[in-house]
């Protein structure tokens, strides 16, 4: 089941797969609101066995490049720590949207050591259906 | 939703907007510097291929000698890319006058290569073998380029068609290695010669079939490439196809080597139109 955590974004965990699919809900997320929302996440994280998370950010219609600064430097090392370790994202199909997601990850690129080069470590997947597809055969609930 | 959450997205959008445009322009100069590279390159390349194409045009015989021993004699030879598989031989010897065509397989550079090769290969038999059997020469060809490309594995071979014309007897001599040729007739009948043979250079061993023709004057020969029949265009876009070779051969059957040779290709290139050529092209037409 859905839990709104706010105006922007949605969880469901999916214990099977130890998952959590993290859905925005808005098409645009303000900084402040994005780190409270992903320290709750990373609590849940704490809380319960996620291994896989997977960030919709479908509906997004503006890539804002601080708060993924922040996810790429400080939340991502931090849920590892817990044990998350696999991480999947959904853009919107917006050839635009994903030039923007270029740009900014080279901006990201240019700020980080090549020792902490796997926090960048993100596989795209076209929808949630593929995301958990992706996550069962990883896990190994599926024959490849 | 407040005013400051639209204010957030509104800074956040210019941001977004402004290091997008900024990596959009950097790909757009990387692109530009790649796009000079691979020009210089295909430059570069197209000299190259241009002036291997004049070299290759000028190894190709002086009809005048073929012309020497018949009413009328002319050749085109129209490859591709200005280089490729199609060539064409004419050889003089004690009486006799010996031509034929080759049309190797593959396009562009390769191909000229092979038919390169083959074409010194057919001039040194010419000097050491009887150059009035096409059997025989046909024959050590085949071993001398088997031996040479397709002894570990089968990747160049040529298709063609040799003879030797003896004037004084109009007496013609020729085979085949799945060439094509048509005879014309004085009066217009036109047959296409045998298909037959095998490919020069597929198989280590192996013999040719040997023909004889006499010739009576008005007589006339066309050899030529699958290329001139294979041509797509059209208003349907297909093949020019032999049946419509052949009407073209019996309308003009008239005229003479030359002016059949310019009518063929004016026929050609009205029928390509702004096709693509489909393959290389090569044909030579001969008025005993």
């Amino acid at each position: 089941m859905d839990t709104k955590l706010n105006d922007f974004l949605l969880t469901r965990y999916e214990p099977d797969s130890s998952a959590l699919i993290c859905c925005a809900s808005a098409e645009f997320i303000p900084l402040r609101d994005f780190k409270d929302s992903f320290e709750q996440i990373a609590r849940q994280v704490e809380k319960f066995p996620v291994k896989n998370f997977v960030f919709d950010k479908s509906l997004l219609r503006t890539f804002d490049q601080k708060s993924m600064e922040w996810y790429y430097m400080n939340w991502k090392p931090k849920v590892k720590q817990f044990g998350l370790v696999n991480h999947y994202k959904i853009l919107p199909e917006l050839p635009w949207f994903l030039e923007a997601v270029n740009a900014g990850r080279i901006s990201i690129l240019e700020n980080i050591s090549d020792d902490r080069l796997d926090q960048i470590q993100i596989t795209y997947v076209k929808d949630q259906e593929s995301a958990m597809h992706a996550i069962r055969k990883t896990n190994g609930e599926l024959r490849s | 939703m407040n005013i400051e959450f639209y204010k957030e997205q509104l800074l956040a959008k210019e941001d977004m907007l402004a290091r997008t445009t900024k990596y959009l322009l950097e790909v757009q100069d990387n692109l530009i510097q790649r796009n000079d590279v691979i020009s210089g390159i295909n430059k570069s390349l197209f000299e190259s291929i241009s002036f291997a194409g004049i070299i290759q045009t000028s190894l190709l015989p002086d009809v005048e000698i073929l012309k020497k021993h018949t009413s009328d004699a002319a050749f085109e030879v129209n490859n591709q890319i200005g280089i490729g598989g199609d060539s064409v031989i004419i050889k003089e010897s004690d009486g006799t006058v010996s031509f034929g065509l080759m049309d190797a397989t593959g396009h562009g550079i390769p191909a000229a290569m092979l038919s390169i090769s083959a074409m010194m290969i057919l001039n040194e038999l010419f000097a050491s073998l009887d150059s009035t059997q096409p059997e025989i020469l046909l024959k050590e060809l085949n071993a001398r380029l088997f031996a040479t490309f397709n002894k570990m594995r089968s990747i160049a071979h040529l298709e063609g068609i040799l003879c030797v014309y003896s004037p004084g007897k109009r007496m013609l001599k020729y085979s085949i290695a799945k060439g094509k040729g048509i005879r014309i007739s004085a009066d217009g009948t036109i047959r296409s010669l045998p298909s037959a043979g095998k490919c020069i250079g597929e198989q280590a061993t192996g013999g040719y079939e040997q023909y004889e023709l006499f010739c009576e004057p008005g007589d006339k020969l066309l050899l030529y490439s699958d290329g001139l029949t294979d041509q797509f265009g059209g208003s349907r876009n297909k093949k020019f196809g032999k049946r419509r070779l052949k009407e073209l051969l019996s309308e003009n059957h008239t005229l003479s080597a030359t002016a059949l040779k310019e009518r063929i290709l004016q026929t050609f290139n009205d029928w390509k139109g702004d096709f693509d050529q489909t393959d290389d092209t090569c044909f030579l037409v001969i008025d005993f």
